[in-house]
């Protein structure tokens, strides 16, 4: 708690400062502090009964949006078996990251240039 | 174990929620100016809400013992109106002496357009020449990339707001790389259906580490849980992970972001 104590010292505004400058940088991949420690046993004994139980939940999602047999539902459907296509194909890292990408808008890097074009008048 | 939910939306929240926050461990909250469901008829709207937000709110808090801070903006959503955004923008120097305010927010982008991106310069250029810190907003789910990118690139063109003085907030697994590679602080978003969950919030902090990373519940009118934080905590503790670990991302990461305002003084239940 001595970091907590230093907080709480309203007299020592430096000690404050110290404390948020300067930041250094944050490499791709930084050793966390802490690695967990959960043996190899423990966490997939974790993991299991939440990750079964949402695979369960999501092929009686699909058999559901199958049996209206509506449009909508099989447009909702053919965009969860394209996330589950990357989800597959996405290799050992990363799958969380890949599946939002997909379901993100693309990031332009030229976006100012639409924008006064759009806006002549606004520059930004 | 004491937390501090740095963004917590509490005049959407009942007493209740005080008093359990409080059981849990709550010890500050500070609550951004946001969108009320609605689009307010005018400047005088965003004042009474201001008046709310630094006067009822406080007094509601501390009879629960905790601390509550708050952020001052128009939001993305009505950053649409260019016109009353910059009427508001003018009146938030008035408010920014009062205790508990630390700053400007949440600032950002929604759908990505002209007016918020002019919008959200003009709160920038407040926040630098007023030396204030900056509590922004990333946009939600297919907006979210494409918005913390171009936030990024407008905090970069303007240039004068230094990396540790700007928390950009509601990042994901998508997200988080180039906010902490820039030497800002991340926010993580624990809601029940998106943002972040405690796992995946747990998982970024295994894979980044503590440092510049936050939670907060962003409880609200939403679907959103305002003991959010408390279940990250569990969620770390299951891992196996160090209570230091923990506490520095809940309460020393807040508490250090924080006292870059010049004028916060850290919760009164943490003094010596
Ligand atoms: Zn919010």
């Amino acid at each position: 708690m001595a970091e907590l104590a230093e907080l709480s010292d309203r007299t020592d505004a430096t000690r404050l400062v110290v404390l948020v400058t300067p930041l250094p940088p944050i490499a791709n991949a930084p050793v966390p502090e802490t690695p967990p420690a959960l043996t190899d046993a423990e966490l997939a004994g974790r993991e299991w009964p939440a990750l079964r139980a949402s695979i369960i939940d999501i092929a009686a999602a699909l058999d559901r949006l199958d049996a209206t047999g509506g449009s909508e539902s099989a447009r909702v459907r053919a965009e969860a078996e394209a996330l589950l296509r990357t989800l597959l194909a996405a290799g050992d890292a990363d799958r969380a990251e890949r599946l939002l990408e997909q379901l993100s808008r693309p990031y332009d890097p030229a976006w100012r240039k639409r924008f006064a074009a759009d806006n002549p008048d606004e520059s930004l | 174990m004491n937390f501090f939910d740095p963004h917590l939306h509490m005049v959407s929240r009942t007493t209740d929620d005080y008093a359990l926050l409080a059981r849990m461990g709550c010890v500050a909250v500070s609550e951004p100016a946001f969108w009320a469901g609605y689009d307010r008829s005018g400047v005088e709207g965003f004042r009474d809400y201001f008046r709310q937000l630094t006067e009822f709110e406080p007094t509601r808090a501390r009879q629960h013992g905790i601390e509550h801070y708050t952020w001052l903006c128009i939001n993305a959503k009505e950053a649409e109106n260019v016109a009353l955004s910059r009427e508001v923008i003018a009146m938030i120097p008035e408010f920014l002496d009062r205790p508990g305010v630390i700053g400007i927010g949440e600032i950002g982008l929604n759908k990505n357009t002209p007016n918020e991106a002019t919008v959200f310069a003009e709160h920038v250029d407040l926040a630098a020449r007023l030396g204030e810190l900056v509590l922004i907003h990333t946009p939600h789910l297919a907006d979210k990339l494409q918005g913390t990118r171009m936030i990024l690139d407008l905090l970069r063109d303007d240039g004068r707001l230094a990396p540790e003085r700007v928390l950009v907030d509601h990042v994901e697994e998508h997200t988080v790389r180039p906010v902490l590679n820039e030497g800002y602080w991340a926010g993580m978003t624990l809601y029940p259906t998106s943002k972040c969950t405690p796992a995946r919030a747990a998982d970024i902090v295994e894979r980044y580490g503590p440092e510049r990373l936050l939670v907060n519940s962003a409880g609200d009118w939403g679907p959103s849980r305002p003991t959010a934080v408390p279940d990250f905590i569990f969620e770390m503790r299951a891992r196996g992970h160090a209570e230091a670990t923990i506490r520095r991302v809940v309460l020393d990461n807040p508490l250090a972001f924080f006292a870059g305002c010049k004028r916060f003084e850290p919760p009164a239940r943490l003094a010596p």
